[in-house]
């Protein structure tokens, strides 16, 4: 896998992006995916409670139920989205956000990694080693 | 500040007991060295606290939920307490009408490999709640700010 760190901030010190801007990004390979949810921590919002629970489960869900709960809350403080091609056991994409402070993304695709650099304005790679 | 409230129950079981842009292929990018998939055997640290203290992914605490207490007058802060490492995760300050202040984190992030993130003061390090739109006020919710200094 390759990895990069998402650090993009506004003026008032709360990251700039949540986890809804990377799946939009994503756009058909994020709705065509099945995600595994853990350890997630959401402010607000009607989703945020779905998301605990999901999380909670450990349940796979469909992309685009993904994308609705990732728009229905205010922030994602925390957690792993990891994001399966149907019938594979192993990711394509894993998606990690940190302590409100960043969003890291590893994935196979060396396509994705590239939109995210573009799309974003303070990407750094992860270190070797951040499997 | 005020009462504190634990999240959770404590160590003694009682519920609450305290009220660049590159080409399409960039040629710099190096391979992590494992898939990040849940399959691998190596533990995945998610934090550190100020003794080196690890938490692996998946033991942090159960997260703090509802956000106030109800039963809090004025004041207060939630704490989150690590029944693993038998101390205190974090702690969510409310204010006197119940919207979050900050966040006081007891642990660092770190990778994976369990190497500190950069940019994160302490532990223990602040994250203030900023209010998302100020002409609304408190009304429109908040969003957690980024790492600081305790202040």
């Amino acid at each position: 896998m390759f990895g990069v760190t998402i650090l993009d901030h506004s003026d008032n010190g709360v990251l700039s992006l949540d986890l809804k801007d990377i799946l939009l990004l994503l756009g058909s390979q994020a709705e065509s995916s099945e995600w595994e949810i853990s350890h997630v921590e959401a402010l607000d919002g009607v989703g945020a409670e779905e998301l605990h629970c999901l999380a909670d489960k450990g349940a796979r869900v469909p992309g685009q139920r993904l994308i609705r709960l990732a728009s229905a809350v205010t922030q994602i403080i925390d957690g792993i989205f990891r994001g399966y091609q149907k019938g594979e056991s192993e990711p394509w994409i894993v998606i990690q956000a940190v302590d409100s402070s960043a969003f890291d993304v590893q994935s196979d695709d060396k396509g994705v990694i590239h939109q995210i650099r573009q799309h974003f304005r303070s990407v750094v790679c992860l270190p070797i080693g951040s499997e | 500040m005020g009462d504190m409230v634990m999240s959770g129950e404590d160590p003694e079981g009682k519920p609450n007991a305290l009220n660049d842009e590159g080409p399409m292929v960039d040629p710099t990018m190096e391979p992590l060295e494992a898939p990040a998939g849940r399959s691998g055997s190596k533990p995945r640290f998610h934090s550190r606290y100020a003794d080196q203290t690890p938490v692996l992914e998946g033991q942090q605490p159960p997260r703090i939920g509802g956000g106030p207490d109800p039963a809090a007058q004025g004041p207060h802060t939630v704490l989150r307490y690590d029944l693993i490492n038998k101390r205190i995760y974090k702690g969510r300050e409310f204010n006197e009408v119940g919207n979050p202040v900050r966040d006081v984190d007891f642990t660092n992030p770190t990778y994976p490999s369990g190497e500190p993130r950069p940019g994160h003061p302490g532990p223990p390090h602040q994250h203030r709640y900023i209010v998302n739109d100020p002409a609304v006020g408190p009304r429109s919710g908040f969003r957690r700010g980024r790492a600081e200094p305790i202040q």
